[in-house]
């Protein structure tokens, strides 16, 4: 596994996503899969390459950019052969559409500092700060700890969001101490369903919530739910997890949020998994 | 400073229906239509061809303000509707009076069409004419600046430029305005006592100054005859009204004009009815284009504060006295061709109003007559004046600061917000003494001014950029005009060696132009010493009146040329093009490029999509650290201040572009940034369209930019869905606030969507009245052609709700 993250968007003067106007830095790799993901391209922890049909001129720039003659462009659409890819980005720096995109780019912890400070005067006037997201930001306990600290040192608050399923202690010792609010996604309570629908079982999630509020000093922690049509949405799911909280939390602090459909048209464009035509 | 003392800010308890009158005020006004008014022009010219020329250009002071008194005598005192405050711009309700001095004589070939053309339309009626086919125009064929200025001097190279409307636009062919008055005085002392001091001083006063005292006498006593002809109408009107609460409305306007200008005003009443009556005045002698009546909510508080202490004021009084000058400013507009309202149509008059920030002491100006003016913005939601708010944070409270983000909210449009800390600063920087650039004000769209202390001549050069880009591009030609050599020969760009090489040659190009306007200035400002001193006007402002001298010969404190550009991040962004696709990637051959931008890009997608895409962006930080929009602005910046104007002040580049961000696209071709030919350029300082997807990046990079060498100006055009909430509302302020912080001098709003937009363009019948901001000034979006409507429903887009750009599908 690498050692330093990839990240697949840093974006500026967001309005969602915590208190103020933020800055979110969207982390590259998640262990679990849901169905539902608005941001399928952080699903994996390596590159991937988007491609929209749409914006392809044909004009075999990125075939001829390739160093190592890995594309092809055709009537069916475009091939990459990524088992010798290393990801150099040429391709997607020498289309003239932006059509193909590599996604996934790694900062060192001071190069990811200096942007994320350029905004410092936003957070200051609105109360801002920035947000870890992701994929799955606490994947990257040691990175995502250090770029909070150097965050907090230049008085910037810190908010997290996680899909609960991360290495407690590392958590605990590395990220905690420099994370002011943690917005805790509980999707659903049943495990087999939490199987069906994410890939994974929701008991290190709950686990890891239960330790999370009982920490001391506490942090300020946020449940959420993403309200998805019939899955989530269920009453009997929503019922399930306000009584699950009702032990912890505040339950009006629990947080419903809406659907984001964004997630089909992403998809679309990922299609084919690298190393396959895209058509 | 002054104590808040409303209850409530927002004087939620008003509106357009229990403020008396106001509502139908307004919509009279709205509806009314422009009536051509030749009555300023014909007792003007009717004095002058009764004098010898020689004469005349031998005392121009004397002659000017005689013909000045001659109309303002004669003026016929009318009163058209049911507003409180006396005097009218022209002889109707809504007028465009007649300056043949300037440009007047531009619709004399449309004196048969102009009443019934479909855009904007301003009715003439035949008698009137015929008196400007007949008895005006003649007269000044051979007299107007511009017919003077080449009479002069030949069909000089910056003549020719002028003339062929694509590289410059030069401000004094048109006006001696854009600028700031002083009215604290005449408030406080009346014309009477200017009056007095000019004819003492006449007496001891050097030969050339004594003619200037003489002028100013003659001039304002004129002013003074038109308040007490209006007066008498009013008196006169009373006797024969019935209904008595109208009788003692008129009773009470004769005694007002009885008093003011002349004397000193008494009450709020007074002090408002004094500035509307002195606008008029400056207006009978210099053309209606941003004459800006200045921080009114300091210059009228005094009256205000005592009359409210003293019982004679209510607030509803006061927003419906303010609400009736706000109305009254635009009772004018400018007479305007078919071929400008083809290329810069629906602008208006662009009259400024200031509000808020800090005093001369540097303490918070913010008082209740502040709230007031903001309420009656918010009422009326009209186009003019131009309201402007200025914000000093730290000292300027977060409560006025967000009252100011919900009138924009709700009028979705104005008023513009200016950076106390910034251009007080900037002013500083070109020697103003900081107290002075205290009191700044803005003048027309966003040009700075020391309120009634500079005379900035703020819009004297209106140059296009992309003239200068194309003339590096083209060896010293341009597209449109094909082989007409213009500029020097900087050679062909095929044969460049390196970047710099290419960047030098568009300096040259750029220094060349500018040096033309600069000429051109300077010799149409010797026309208007010699024809259009300013007598009347120069009594209104500090300096003058010490130093013996009219305005246009440097009678005031400070003095300033403006000149502001247009095209500035198309320009920026094909630099940044040029040096991307042809030295840094080699994508291209300087060839190539040339040859794509040439044909339009037509068959040339591929190149295109690389231009649009590929290169620094401005609006972003890599271009912002990387890229060439600072270099630029510095560049403009020095080359501007090594010139000294007639007055001995600097000229001063800005960033604002009225309407001309689309008229003077639609007659440029294609530039290297992939902008296809005749499209509009991105408005004032604003970065291209969908440039800056983040909106905090965009403002930082503005910011970036040093206003220190921006000391003319600049205004950002920022787009935002919709603003539903107090809540939403704050963070507007928010983020006005953070790009203050960063070095922002200007922004201003427009609060619509695309889709609202394009249902304007479709179905105009749905928003009558719709306000928008153009670049600097507001307009009625149904005014506005459909290449400046375009612009609008393209800019960039953002929302409220998330901050993120909103992508436009159409």
């Amino acid at each position: 596994m690498r050692r330093t993250p990839l990240i697949f968007d840093i974006s500026m003067g967001r309005l969602e996503d915590g208190e103020g106007i933020r800055t979110v830095v969207f982390y590259k790799g998640c262990p679990l899969r849901c169905q539902w993901c608005h941001n399928p391209e952080s699903h994996s922890f390596t590159h991937d390459f988007l491609w929209d049909r749409g914006k392809c001129l044909g004009c075999q720039g990125c075939a001829r950019a390739c160093p190592r003659g890995l594309i092809t462009v055709d009537g069916a659409g475009l091939h990459l052969k990524r088992e010798n890819c290393d990801a150099c980005g040429r391709c997607s720096a020498a289309c003239p559409g932006n059509a193909l995109l590599l996604v996934g780019k790694a900062y060192s912890v001071e190069e990811l500092l200096e942007i994320l400070l350029r905004d410092r005067c936003f957070y200051q006037v609105s109360g801002g700060g920035v947000t870890f997201s992701g994929g799955e930001p606490l994947a990257w306990p040691a990175y995502v700890g250090e770029t909070a600290r150097g965050l907090r040192a230049e008085g910037i608050p810190v908010t997290v969001e996680t899909g609960g399923y991360f290495e407690y202690e590392a958590f605990r010792k590395l990220v905690l101490p420099f994370v002011d609010c943690v917005l805790y996604d509980l999707k659903l309570m049943d495990e087999q369903e939490h199987i069906r629908y994410t890939g994974v079982s929701n008991r290190r999630i709950l686990e890891n919530f239960r330790r999370l509020a009982g920490q001391r000093p506490a942090v300020k922690l946020v449940p959420r739910t993403p309200l998805i049509p019939g899955i989530t949405d269920r009453s009997e799911n929503l019922e399930e997890i306000r009584r699950f909280l009702a032990g912890f939390t505040d339950p009006t602090d629990h947080v419903l949020l809406p659907y984001n459909s964004d997630g089909e048209r992403k998809r679309a464009l990922l299609a084919g998994r690298p190393g396959t035509a895209w058509s | 400073m002054a104590e808040i003392t409303l209850k409530d800010i927002r004087l939620s308890e008003y509106t357009l229906e229990n403020l008396e009158g106001v509502g139908q005020l307004r919509e009279e006004m709205l509806q009314a239509p422009v009536q051509i008014c030749v009555e300023r022009a014909w007792y003007i010219t009717q004095y002058m061809k009764e004098h010898n020329r020689e004469e005349m250009e031998a005392h121009p002071l004397l002659y000017r303000a005689r013909a000045v008194y001659n109309y303002l005598s004669h003026k016929k005192p009318v009163i058209p509707d049911k507003n409180l405050l006396a005097g009218t711009t022209g002889a109707y309700l809504k007028t465009a009076p007649v300056y043949p001095e300037y440009i007047g004589l531009t619709i004399w070939s449309e004196l048969d069409t102009i009443s019934g053309r479909d855009k904007n339309p301003q009715l003439l009626t035949r008698e009137d004419a015929e008196k400007l086919n007949f008895d005006i125009y003649p007269y000044w064929i051979d007299r107007d600046v511009l017919a003077s200025t080449k009479k002069e001097y030949g069909n000089i190279m910056p003549v020719r430029l002028l003339e062929k409307m694509i590289f410059y636009v030069s401000g004094k062919a048109g006006c001696i305005s854009h600028t700031v008055p002083d009215f604290k005085r005449v408030l406080a002392e009346g014309l009477e006592s200017i009056i007095r001091e000019a004819d003492e001083k006449a007496v001891s006063a050097k030969p050339e100054e004594r003619e200037f005292y003489q002028a100013v006498s003659l001039a304002l006593k004129g002013l003074i005859r038109y308040a007490e002809n209006l007066s008498r109408e009013a008196q006169r009107q009373a006797m024969a009204e019935t209904d008595r609460e109208r009788r003692e409305q008129l009773l009470k306007m004769a005694e007002v004009c009885s008093r003011v200008p002349a004397k000193p005003a008494g009450s709020f009443r007074e002090a408002v009815n004094c500035i509307w009556l002195c606008l008029i005045g400056i207006h009978a002698e210099n053309i209606n284009m941003a004459i800006s009546p200045g921080r009114l909510d300091q210059v009228l508080y005094p009256y205000y504060k005592r009359d409210m202490d003293s019982g004679k004021l209510t607030v509803k009084e006061a927003l419906e006295l303010t609400a009736c000058l706000w109305i009254k400013t635009g009772d004018n507009v400018d007479l305007v061709p078919q071929v400008s309202e083809e290329l810069f149509g629906g602008a208006g008059t662009a009259p400024a109003v200031t509000v808020g920030g800090i005093d001369e002491k540097g303490r918070d100006a913010v008082n209740d007559l502040t709230y007031i003016m903001l309420k009656v913005t918010e009422l009326l939601k009209m186009r003019e004046p131009n309201m402007n708010a200025r914000y000093c944070a730290g000292v300027n409270s977060r409560e006025y600061r967000n009252r100011v983000c919900e009138v924009i909210a709700s009028t979705k449009a104005v008023p513009a917000l200016y950076n106390d800390l910034e251009n007080i600063k900037t002013l500083v920087n070109q020697g103003t003494m900081e107290e002075h650039a205290r009191d700044y004000a803005v003048i027309g769209c966003v040009e700075l001014a020391c309120a009634g202390r500079s005379y900035d001549a703020s819009s004297s050069i209106i140059l296009n950029l992309a003239a200068a880009l194309e003339m590096a591009l083209y060896n010293g030609k341009r597209y449109v005009t094909g082989d007409e050599q213009f500029g020097p020969k900087t050679g062909e760009p095929s044969k460049m060696k390196d970047f710099d090489e290419f960047l030098e040659a568009f300096k040259t190009q750029t220094a060349w132009l500018i040096a033309q306007a600069v000429d051109l200035n300077e010799k149409m400002a010797a026309v208007h010493q010699r024809m259009l001193p300013t007598p009347l006007l120069s009594a209104l402002f500090e300096g003058p009146m010490d130093k013996g001298r009219d305005l246009v010969f440097g009678g005031a404190v400070y003095n300033s040329s403006g000149a502001t550009h247009v095209g500035f991040a198309d320009v920026v962004d094909s630099l940044n093009a040029v040096k991307k696709l042809v030295f840094e990637d080699q994508y291209c051959t300087f060839e190539e490029l040339l040859y794509a931008v040439r044909s339009d890009f037509e068959h040339r997608d591929t190149l295109l999509a690389y231009a649009r895409n590929k290169p620094l962006k401005y609006g972003t930080w890599e271009e912002s650290e990387k890229g060439c929009s600072r270099e630029l602005i510095r560049f403009l910046y020095e080359t501007y201040q090594g010139y000294t104007n007639y007055r001995g002040g600097k000229y001063r580049p800005a960033y604002w572009t009225m309407t001309n961000h689309s008229g003077q696209g639609k007659i440029t071709h294609a530039l290297p940034n992939g902008r296809r030919a005749h499209q509009p350029f991105a408005s004032g300082i604003t970065p291209v369209s969908e440039a800056a997807s983040d909106l905090t990046e965009c403002f930082r990079s503005v910011g970036a930019l040093c206003s220190l060498y921006i000391p003319g100006g600049e205004a950002l055009n920022i787009k935002f869905t919709a603003i539903r909430s107090r809540e939403e509302a704050v963070l507007l302020g928010d983020f006005v606030e953070a790009y203050f912080r960063s070095g922002g001098q200007q922004v201003q709003f427009n609060i619509m969507s695309h889709e609202m937009l394009r249902d304007a363009k479709a179905h105009p019948e749905k928003y009558p009245g719709l306000l928008v901001r153009v670049s600097g000034y507001s307009a009625y979006f149904n005014d506005l052609n459909d290449s400046m409507k375009e612009e609008l429903i393209t800019r960039t887009e953002y929302g409220i709700q998330d901050g993120r750009m909103v992508p436009d599908y159409a």
